[in-house]
């Protein structure tokens, strides 16, 4: 009977701590500023409060498993879609290289999402790995490989698609190989509207 | 959709490169070659940056009204249009194609028979599709998309199907051979997207409960693509989440490790066995698929106050192939929930789900033998404390199968975690027990992580043993460190792994049975480096190389056998254009060949000399050219070890490979 109540305690101290996390006003859901890495009032998105000029149809749960909508906040914006998982190193090492180009271009309307597609046996390595790799920028999750296989049937990583600020596909790329970034930095440069 | 190269990279040990794995991780992870792809526009003239850069000029410093009107005018500017990669778009339809080719010739499997080596293979995907960005209403999405296969065995099937070497196939013989040309409509999907809904129709994934439940897509390590063929309906609201799916579980028919054609799971189905039309083609229905295993689930999930998401659910199986004991079909029910908050108070994410499932229960009268109930559960725990990482996790898995058997080749219908690494067996996987805690600390001015991995289950290999105690106990315990780090500044990426692993009898076996035990220490190392002094061409170099080894022992009764296998890999990269490679893999598990190299000596079990020989070296070299926007073509040559390899759960004896493979894969 003892033994019964402190199961009972600890589960109830347990849900109670669920539930009733100080965390919890933190997320905004379907707001780009949430679902980073990072604490989600940390992440920026280099944006300004204005109306947004889009919003996209692409909704993922992010890392915190709130809903995330794609928002295009000027028609200039581009985003970049990028598929990783925990166990592909060159993806990783392609979001690293990824990480300084997105924090120089954010303010020219650069979006990066970094989206996990790791299954079962994967998936419960993702924040450890986001955490170990200080990504800033969101991170969202495809777990049934939906989003990836519409934009790369073969369902292969690394790869990314580039979306304009209405979601159209103006870019896609499979594979990483170091060197990529400075191309894909040149591309981004001319496409992007010049820095302020 | 599987390839024989597949990129499944991966930085861990490779416990098994296959055929499917190899060539990912030789272009991908290992080398760090994997793409590299060409910028080059599909179409389009390109926006001028001086354009660009005057639309875009400051508005700060201009006169009041000046600004305003400067404001009125970018507000009225049309958007800028990026060239497009894809093909031309037709209104606001945007077709797409995706195209790969196979030529391959299977030049030697080392399975002791003549019949299956020495023949080559053309195999094409053809997929294609439309999507249309929908703005009227609340309706957002319109995709439609299929996927056309096709393989041709160019030399005929005669020679394939003659086991027995008789050169004559017997109706015995052809009634069990699985070489055939073959072509059919594998994939269809229609895809609407609605603000408050998502419906499918035809071929989708699924997922429920990180897996634990029910989940449906592609294993590629093992080869096995899959999905539910069916309708599913996701509705959105604010506080819950429905999914409703109904359907017949469809696989890809080719397998890429062999060209030998699969069934469709459960085909087939009792529905079917007096519909001959349905049925009229051995492997499943050319057109659509049907008459397979049959799959209805429901779940739905719910947001709770304090961000707390409570989801339940519930499904039938009804697997269309007869018990042999019986002759009666077999079918399941399972019902479960999950509960999983994030950031709990920012640094802890918890998700528990358990499943049980109710096996056979309409035998519940004539065979109350053939009921069974099974339970899988799960959980995990993410606790960040500044750069420290924890992660707890547990499985409970007890006869806890969602499909007809365990077989290697059926199509497993959940991948409850393992929490075992991409490159281990995993045995016994629907009949398991045990935690896993894996502890992290990062430098993040170094970019460099620490971190150790422990693994612990208790597992039976047969379903209705004990697993816990008893001569049938068993036991795995798992433990590697390492390092990961990254200079982006320098372009270098490195990673350092060491670990030992034990899989054995928890109890001391009786005389005379065989004692089951295997040792294993294992060790990585792995660098990709950008030569950034390097200027040839107008290439980016880099160089990658990886070395992973592990020297096995197997101890069985009185017989302990010792063995190294692992892989030397080296890659240059000339980024955005070419990947070439060179896998020097290798294995002394079996006897060489008289004249080839031997690593050590190995001899044949009990001492004879008429064993099945396997040389020890697989030497392979690879190169890659990419061009336009993900479109490439990749060439290997060489051997690949096989060797049992698994994915989530579901395992399988990979065969080895001796020959040449070339895909070609076209994306437009």
């Amino acid at each position: 009977m003892a033994t019964n109540s402190a199961s009972i305690l600890l589960l109830s101290a347990t849900f109670a701590a669920i539930g009733c996390s100080s965390s919890g006003a933190n997320g905004v859901t379907a707001n780009p500023d949430d679902g980073s890495a990072s604490d989600a009032s940390e992440a920026d998105d280099g944006g300004s409060t204005d109306a947004p000029y889009a919003t996209l149809d692409i909704t993922l749960p992010d890392i915190n498993e709130d809903d995330f909508t794609l928002v295009s906040r000027t028609k200039d914006d581009l985003h970049i879609l990028c598929f990783w998982a925990v166990w592909c190193t060159p993806c990783q090492a392609e979001l690293n290289k990824m990480m300084p180009m997105w924090e120089e271009l954010k303010g020219r309307g650069l979006n990066v999402y970094a989206v996990s597609i790791d299954g079962p046996d994967s998936a419960a390595r993702v924040p450890a790995y986001v955490q170990q790799s200080g990504w800033k920028f969101p991170i969202l999750l495809d777990r049934e490989t939906a989003f990836l296989t519409r934009y790369q049937p073969n369902a292969d990583v690394p790869f990314y698609v580039i979306l304009d600020a209405d979601g159209e596909i103006v870019k896609t790329h499979q594979g990483y190989v170091k060197g990529d970034m400075k191309t894909l930095h040149k591309y981004l440069d001319e496409k992007l509207p010049a820095a302020e | 959709m599987s390839k024989p190269y597949l990129s499944r990279p991966t930085g861990a040990p490779v416990r098994h490169l296959s055929p499917f794995a190899l060539a990912g991780a030789l272009t991908a992870g290992v080398q760090g070659v994997h793409a590299g792809v060409s910028h080059t526009e599909a179409s389009g003239a390109e926006t001028s940056t001086a354009d660009a850069t005057m639309v875009d000029a400051s508005v700060e410093g201009l006169e009041g009204g000046e600004a305003e009107q400067r404001e009125r005018e970018e507000e009225a500017r049309p958007p800028r249009k990026v060239p497009s990669a894809q093909l031309p778009a037709m209104g606001k339809a945007q077709p797409w194609v995706n195209n790969t080719t196979w030529l391959e010739y299977f030049s030697e499997n080392y399975n002791g028979k003549p019949n299956d080596d020495g023949f080559y293979a053309v195999v094409n995907y053809l997929n294609f599709g439309v999507d249309t960005r929908l703005k009227k209403g609340d309706f957002r999405f319109l995709s439609i998309s299929t996927r056309l296969d096709g393989q041709m065995l160019p030399m005929g099937t005669e020679a394939l199907c003659d086991f027995n070497n008789d050169a004559e196939v017997s109706p015995q013989e052809a009634a069990v051979c699985a070489y055939d040309n073959d072509a059919r409509v594998e994939r269809v999907l229609l895809r609407l997207e609605h603000k408050r809904f998502n419906l499918f129709v035809g071929d989708f994934n699924v997922n429920f409960g990180r897996g634990v439940a029910l989940s449906v897509r592609k294993k590629s390590n093992i080869g096995v693509d899959s999905t539910i063929k069916g309708a599913r309906l996701d509705i959105k609201t604010k506080p819950l989440k429905l999914t409703g799916l109904f359907g017949v579980g469809n696989r890809q028919q080719s397998d890429s490790a062999t060209r030998q054609l699969f069934q469709d799971p459960g085909y087939v189905h009792a529905l079917c066995e007096d519909l001959d039309p349905l049925v009229a083609n051995e492997y499943g229905n050319r057109l659509w698929t049907m008459c397979s295993d049959m799959i209805g689930a429901v779940r739905a999930e719910a947001k709770l106050p304090g961000k707390v998401k409570l989801a339940a659910h519930y499904g039938n199986m009804w697997f269309g192939l007869l018990n042999e004991a019986t002759d009666q079909h077999e079918a399941l029910h399972f019902v479960g929930g999950d509960l999983s908050r994030a950031r709990i108070f920012g640094k802890w994410s918890f998700f528990g789900g358990a499943t049980a499932i109710l096996r056979n229960y309409h035998h519940k009268e004539n065979h109350p033998e053939l009921v069974e109930d099974g339970l899988g559960a799960y959980v995990s725990n993410n606790i960040s404390l500044g750069n420290l990482n924890l992660l707890i996790e547990g499985k409970y898995y007890d006869n806890y199968v969602l499909s007809r058997d365990t077989a290697p080749l059926t199509v497993q219908y959940t991948e409850a975690p393992t929490l075992e690494r991409e490159d281990q067996q995993v045995p016994a996987a629907a009949n398991a027990a045990g935690p896993l805690l894996r502890i992290a600390y990062t430098f993040p001015k170094k970019g460099i992580t620490l971190y150790s991995n422990t693994l612990g289950y208790a597992f039976a290999y047969n379903n209705d043993d004990d697993m816990w105690y008893g001569q049938d106990a068993m036991r795995v315990l798992h433990a590697f460190v390492g390092m990961d780090w990254d200079d982006t500044e320098r372009g270098t990426s490195f990673k350092l792994v060491g670990g030992w692993r034990w899989e054995g009898h928890y109890e001391p076996q009786p005389e005379g049975t065989e004692r089951f035990d295997r040792k294993l220490p294992h060790a990585e190392i792995y660098l990709n480096q950008a030569l950034k002094n390097v200027h040839w061409g107008r290439f980016q170099h880099s160089v990658n190389f990886k070395f992973d080894w592990r020297r096995e022992t197997v101890f069985k009764t009185d017989h302990a056998k010792h063995f190294h296998k692992g892989n030397l890999l080296l890659g240059y990269g000339l980024s955005p254009y070419v990947a070439v490679s060179f896998i020097g893999g290798y294995s002394s598990e079996f006897t060489p060949p008289d004249d080839a190299i031997s690593l050590h000596d190995q001899p044949c079990p009990d001492g004879g000399t008429d064993c099945g020989r396997k040389p020890h070296l697989w030497p392979g070299a690879e190169i890659r050219y990419n061009f336009l926007s993900s479109s490439f073509i990749r060439v290997f040559a060489g051997r690949q070890v096989g060797g049992l390899l698994c994915a989530n759960g579901s395992c399988r004896e990979l065969p080895d490979f001796s020959g040449a493979r070339a895909d070609l894969v076209l994306s437009f």
